[in-house]
């Protein structure tokens, strides 16, 4: 039996398998793109009737300064070579003076300077002159370069100014529209030690020093300084304002530089013996002006760096001295967002103790990046000596080395000092790489256009079994393709060059794009199957761009010797690394980091507790504010004992906090925890009212006034709890972006209200195939002038007529307008296919320095809104509100008498106040920038920091204006998570399971007030009663929350009585 | 000094009976037992005195909690029996939370346990065992971070996760699924997860069993007329590995009524409708968000007894047949 059936199975088995077969085989002839395209091809497409080639392909990128000297106008110009044509400030006119200037004389203003020379005749240019134009007579048709006298005002903040320029009122190219004119620092000490024996880089000086610079592009791209075409005659130059205060002297216009290669330079040298062998300097690169005083055997320091952030840094290589295995020593000179672009430059000044020629040596190391080199121009006394110095060439290797400066075949330079003091700069700069970057800018920008115009065409999911004939709809597809293959290749080859090697990961990425272009060319049909690659390419290539931009260097020791001399080039041992693991092991046991910040405390007066909740690097930036301000014979009647609980201090869930509470032993400060957190610590007898201060009105003044709602808390009860609970440090809010290109393209604005975004931009949007994103409830529900919550924030406003109009409105997104739900964000805003997206200033940030291929082409608008009965166009939104703030945590049972618990409680208050003030916000911003890079900007809740420290520009500073007046913030109410999550399942009911709008609201209603009522309850709070419950209008609105929004209502209800 | 006197006589063989009585009238009833058992416990001191601060006395301390308002910050306020009233009339998401629990228990309790013997014994027949037995453990190595980069990426939402990445190029669905939004999806991804990464500790041990068992035996067995693998299996292997056997039935028992952790990865917490809310997330949302520490300890106490009779009933089940 058992047997029979067996076989059964088996033979039915095998029937199953061959049908099985005979299906997959029918199935795959079926869906093989040859057997659709023959019949289908023609109702769909017919060839050449596709969209058109609507782009202007040849504007591609040609606003750069690459392209402007290939202007074909120019042909046959040549360089200058006669004498410096130099205007003063007194020929310039002022084109205009800025909106709300205070000046009356729209012209130069002519300031003696009180600190240095007592130069006059200078333009004192401040942000109230928009322009300044000179007139000059130009001798002959030719290129010219310009180079600017100009010294910065003392205001000891880190931003460089900048001036747009323009020859007879246009901007010859892209780079000009914002040039850089450096600021001067020096260290100001030597590096700090901390109780625990750490060391940290010291604080930075301004130098404010007349210097004269050449125009050239601030990220270092090009090797030469600009040249700018000038036809014979009257020219008009033009330098307009765009950030930043400065003094401005003579403008010189004059012939290109011209360097001299070795040869010809170290033919001029003065006969000198080339026998020596000894080292005349030897200096460590973070050395200062203060080593020098302190010893006198120091033979070159640190003297000049072009930006404050340059400041030495630590590195954990056993070969850089000085080192102190377990420790963080200052002993190098770059980093990863220090000293590696922008053209940032550092300059070391040493003594040559007799006439002679020499040869120097750097002690470098080039390991960010693998396998790619960076470059450096290098200066002596001022002059870059030689062309191979230009952009001199540091090899990539994961150790240190010493570099004697040399030329490719490894013979070392020579250079001819004179007895006495010398300086050598070194300034960064792309070399090689940044002509590979550029062509990366028009590969980009190229293969974007493309794969726009194929998403036309396939759209978001295309048919993989369909011929779309792409080849034949769009005639320059395959062109294109083997044009970019072809400059692909062309760029491995540069890359080969500058990279010296063939194998880089730069070169084998580039290795793949070709192999999926040329799939893509060989076989048009299956491109819709390869679009993910495609785009790919795209995304990688813009990554790419950031990678070349940064060139990070770190520097150990610079040496200088005579011809002869011998440089060491110490290698790493492994024993000394296997010594140095060990002893760090060793030392970490007795390393206490909490000391270090408890230092303050030691001063014998009445100490603060205050727990941060932020990383130790952000820690100790605070730490080095806190020691400046809080120092042993300040005024201060107290000391700080600063602890350190990262993710420690939050609400929900047991953390330290909440645990040293319940033992009364908390802290009476908390630093960087929520909003949200502080006011529930509040509602439960932990916290103190700030706004019972006499001078909170003044502070509170800093933030945004919708801040301060979400630090509050106001309720009914018989305990009634009513009060601010702290101050905000950092803030967000909500904004639009939008592709510009795109958008121009469509011919169409970015929308003002949902109308719009709904009935204008989504039609087309899906025209051309473009996407968009939803957004939700929330926002259309307070843009309609609703609210989440009623009666007195005691029942949910869920179940009124508005939020059900809300909802409707969210779930129509996807229903009526087919949103998708789940979109690619940040990334299909990046590959064009989300042209248009909502963000924070976070993405803000993001966009700037993750995609450095769409620079210029998107730009912030504030949020589509609703336009109520009175015409007022109502954009209010919750969403990125929320930071982090500082709050008051001190426990009255803690302290014996209630004058001690108010004195600690006023010592809390002068902290907080002191932390959210501009000066010290604003100087925070810029030392996280200096510290981790752009991306990671510190966005203050403090405005006036905020707008002083984001470098924004006028149009985007009125949309991130106008979106802070209409942010509207999320109060803490009890019980408040139960509507969040019915909310949730609501949405998830409706747009993904198929429920009733009406039905899944009703049901949400009856989980969500019962739990408000018992977390009421819980806190002696007395619930609404039934005639509350049944009138379900708004007591509480949108209205009342946003005071923007209720002056708006205002004028219009005076306008419309007029 | 008399104690050792005492045993000294004990030893004498010759009045034996009589000088015992004398022993245990001089010592008393405590240093009788010490002195039997005093190595013992000193032995197990450590493990006592931990056991005791971080078990016992939380237990007890969390009984006192039950009866409490909790929110940690205030002074507990005693309610009486409100909780559990709350908890078996009041509160929905109790019902949801316990009925939840149970069918997953039951769907990959069980299961995880027939399978992973069922591996451990194929593969305990297999050539090669340290790299299978490798394999299967691998997963419960790195199941944290696995769970959150392989399944998630697998059964993302959108277009690009990998398995609506492969439907939707094998023409099989035109619109990506939402797995982890859609309640049909949730409870079968959940499962298909927790066997994943439960599977490979039960099978550990139950492979060091199969070690265990001596040759001799089935060699013996074989002589005595057992004809195949199954009969080896039933009437040798399983009886002998009895301990490991109800160890794993243990820890699988309380293991599946714990799950959470992988719903909240998977779904969100809470998840739609809460339908993969369970008894350990239940706890987790009144003592973590809602600050109900008092409720939170009854519910744990609840759990406590479920988990604790279901260990006694399956000891009783195991144990029956005894020894060999």
């Amino acid at each position: 039996m058992c047997l029979y059936l067996r076989r059964g199975i088996i033979k039915q088995g095998k029937r199953i398998v061959a049908t099985l077969l005979t299906v997959v085989m029918v199935v795959t002839l079926l869906s093989s793109p040859a057997a659709y395209a023959g019949t289908l091809e023609e109702i769909f497409t017919k060839p050449g009737t596709g969209t058109e080639n609507d782009y202007d392909r040849a504007t591609i990128n040609d606003n750069k300064y690459k392209y402007y000297l290939e202007d074909p106008d120019f042909a046959g110009a040549t360089n200058y070579t006669g004498n410096d044509i130099v205007l003063t400030p007194s020929q310039a006119q002022c084109n205009d003076l800025a909106e709300g200037s205070t000046k009356d004389d729209p012209v130069y203003v002519e300031t003696p300077l009180t600190d240095e020379n007592g130069r006059t005749n200078v333009l004192n240019w401040s942000e109230e002159y928009s322009g300044f134009t000179w007139k000059v007579k130009i001798p002959v048709t030719g290129f010219y370069s310009i180079k600017v006298e100009h010294l910065s005002v003392a205001n000891d903040l880190g931003v460089a100014p900048t001036r747009e320029f323009a020859i007879n009122g246009e901007v010859p190219f892209a780079e000009a529209v914002n040039l850089e004119f450096k600021k001067w620092f020096k260290d100001a000490d030597v590096p700090k030690v901390d109780v625990v024996g750490d060391e940290s880089a010291p604080d930075q000086v301004e130098v404010r020093e007349w210097a004269t610079s050449e125009l050239r592009d601030n990220e270092g791209y090009y090797m030469e300084s600009f040249r700018f075409y000038f036809e014979a005659g009257l020219n008009e130059i033009t330098f307009n304002y765009t950030g930043a205060e400065m003094y401005m002297g003579n403008i010189i216009i004059c012939a290109p530089e011209v360097i001299d290669d070795y040869a010809t330079v170290s033919a001029t040298y003065p006969q000198l013996d080339k026998n020596g062998a000894d080292i005349i300097a030897s200096f460590q690169a973070e050395y200062n002006e203060k080593h020098k005083e302190l010893d006198d055997n120091v033979q070159g320091w640190l003297s000049l760096k072009s930006s404050n952030m340059l400041r030495p840094t630590v590195s954990k290589n056993t070969t850089v001295a000085p080192f102190k295995s377990g420790y963080n020593i200052i002993n190098q000179v770059g980093g990863d967002t220090n000293w590696s672009g922008n053209r940032e430059s550092l300059t070391w000044t040493f003594e040559v103790p007799a006439d002679g020629l020499y040869k120097i040596a750097l002690r470098v190391c080039n390991n960010l990046n693998i396998g790619m080199p960076v470059h450096r121009r290098i200066y002596i006394d001022g002059e870059v000596p030689f062309s191979e110095l230009i952009a001199y060439r540091f090899r990539y290797d994961y150790n240190y080395y010493t570099e004697t400066l040399s030329n490719d075949d490894g013979e070392a330079f020579l250079f001819y000092f004179t007895a006495g003091q010398h300086t050598i700069k070194l300034e960064t700069s792309m070399g090689g790489l940044g002509d590979a970057a550029l062509m990366f800018y028009t590969q980009t920008e190229e293969l974007n256009l493309l794969i726009r115009e194929i998403n036309k065409i396939l759209g978001d999911n295309p048919d993989p079994k369909f011929n779309y004939r792409l080849a034949e709809r769009i005639p320059h597809l395959i062109p294109t393709l083997e044009k970019l293959v072809a400059s692909f290749e062309e760029l491995i080859e540069k890359l080969k060059v500058v990279c010296e090697t063939d194998s880089s990961s730069l070169i084998n990425e580039l290795k793949v794009a070709i192999d999926t272009l040329n799939e893509a060319i060989d076989e048009p049909i299956d491109i819709p199957n390869n679009m993910g690659d495609i785009t790919g390419i795209q995304t990688s290539l813009g990554n790419w761009i950031t990678t070349l931009e940064s060139s990070a260097l770190m520097m150990d020791y610079i040496e200088i010797g005579q011809p002869n001399a011998e440089f060491k080039n110490e290698k790493v041992s492994v024993w000394a690394e296997l010594k140095n693991v060990w002893d760090s092991f060793i030392v970490s046991f007795s390393k206490d980091y909490n000391a270090a910040y408890a230092e303050l405390a030691n001063q014998g007066k009445d100490i603060v507790e205050v727990w941060l909740s932020r990383d130790r690097e952000y820690a100790d930036m605070m730490m080095d504010l806190m020691n400046q301000e809080f120092t042993p014979d300040s005024d201060y009647d107290f000391s700080i004992k600063l602890r350190i609980v990262p993710g420690q201090i939050g609400f929900g869930g047991f953390n330290l906090l909440l645990l040293s509470l319940m033992s009364h032993q908390g802290p009476d400060l908390i630093w960087g925890t929520g909003a949200g957190d502080v006011v529930n610590y509040a509602i439960r007898g932990v916290g103190y009212d700030i706004s019972q201060f006499e001078d909170y009105e003044e502070v509170a003044s800093r933030f945004n006034p919708a801040t301060m709602i979400g630090l509050s808390y106001s309720d009914n009860s018989p305990t009634t709890l009513d009060g601010v609970f702290g101050l905000p440090e950092t803030s967000d809010v909500s904004m639009a972006f939008y592709r510009t290109d795109i958008f121009a393209e469509l011919g169409i604005d970015p929308p003002d209200t949902w109308d719009e975004y709904f009935n204008e931009m989504i039609p087309a949007f899906y025209q051309e195939n473009y996407h968009a994103m939803p957004s939700g409830t929330g926002t259309f529900l307070t843009q309609m002038n609703g609210w989440s919550w009623r009666a007195n924030y005691r029942l949910s406003g869920y179940d009124t007529d508005l939020y059900l109009k809300a909802f409707q409105m969210d779930v129509d997104q996807y229903f009526i307008y087919g949103i998708d739900i789940a979109n690619q964000g940040f990334q299909g805003f990046r590959d064009g296919d989300y042209p248009y997206m909502t963000g924070s200033i976070g993405t803000y940030t993001q966009l700037l320095v993750a995609a450095p291929e769409l620079l210029g082409k998107w730009a912030v608008a504030p949020l589509p809104g609703i336009v109520d009965e009175l015409g007022i166009n109502n954009r209010a939104t919750g969403g990125a509100g929320a930071g982090t703030c500082v709050s008051i945590m001190s426990e009255r049972v803690n302290f014996d008498s209630d004058e001690e618990y108010q004195r600690r409680i006023n010592s809390c208050w002068e902290i907080a106040k002191w932390w959210t003030s501009y000066d010290i916000q604003l100087e925070f911003t810029y030392m996280v920038d200096a510290k981790f890079g752009r991306e990671n900007r510190w966005t203050s809740a403090n405005m006036r920091a905020l707008v002083d420290g984001m470098g924004w520009t006028p149009a985007e500073k009125a949309v991130i204006d106008e979106m802070y007046n209409w942010y509207i913030a999320t109060p803490v109410v009890l019980g408040s998570y139960q509507q969040d999550r019915y909310a949730g399942f609501a949405f998830n009911q409706v747009v993904i399971q198929g429920y009733s709008v009406r039905d899944s609201i009703d049901q949400m209603i009856e989980y969500i007030n019962p739990e408000l009522v018992r977390k009421q309850l819980q806190y002696d709070i007395i619930p609404a009663n039934d005639e509350e419950i049944a009138d379900k209008t708004y007591d509480v609105s949108a209205l009342t929350q946003l005071a923007y929004y209720r002056k708006l209502r205002e004028e219009a209800l005076k306008n419309q009585n007029k | 000094m008399a104690k050792k006197k005492d045993i000294v006589v004990i030893d004498d063989v010759g009045e034996g009976e009589i000088l015992e009585a004398k022993v245990y009238q001089t010592q008393s009833k405590f240093a009788q037992f010490m002195n039997r058992t005093g190595t013992g416990w000193l032995f197990m001191l450590p493990f006592l005195v931990l056991f005791v601060l971080f078990s016992v006395i939380p237990v007890l301390t969390s009984i006192r909690y039950c009866f409490t308002y909790y929110d940690l910050v205030r002074p507990a306020e005693w309610t009486g029996l409100e909780n559990y009233r709350y908890m078996f009339i009041d509160d929905d998401i109790f019902a949801i939370a316990f009925k939840n629990t149970f069918v997953l228990a039951i769907l990959t309790g069980p299961t995880g346990y027939i399978l992973s013997f069922f591996f451990a014994w194929v593969i305990n027949n297999l050539k090669y065992k340290s790299f299978w037995v490798l394999a299967f453990y691998t997963p419960t190595m790195v199941s944290g971070t696995a769970i959150g980069i392989i399944w998630m990426v697998l059964f993302d939402g959108s277009r690009l996760g990998y398995l609506n990445y492969a439907l939707l190029r094998l023409g099989l669905i035109s619109e990506p699924i939402a797995f982890t939004a859609e309640k049909a999806w949730i409870v079968p991804i959940i499962i298909i997860i927790s066997l994943w990464s439960s599977l490979g500790g039960n099978f550990l041990i139950f492979f060091a069993g199969l070690q265990n068992v001596r040759k001799e035996l089935y060699e013996a067995a074989a002589i005595d007329g057992i004809e195949n693998s199954y009969q080896e299996l039933w009437y040798i292997t399983l009886p002998l590995m009895k301990p490991q056997l109800l160890y794993t039935a243990i820890t699988s028992i309380t293991g599946a009524f714990g799950v959470g952790s992988i719903c909240v990865t998977v779904a969100g917490n809470p998840s739609p409708d809460y339908c993969v809310h369970t008894l350990s997330l239940h706890i987790g949302d009144y003592s973590g968000a809602r600050l109900e520490l008092g409720y939170a300890c009854a519910l744990s106490l609840v759990m406590f007894f479920i988990t604790f009779t279901l260990g006694k009933v399956t000891m009783k089940f195991l144990s029956s047949k005894d020894e060999l």
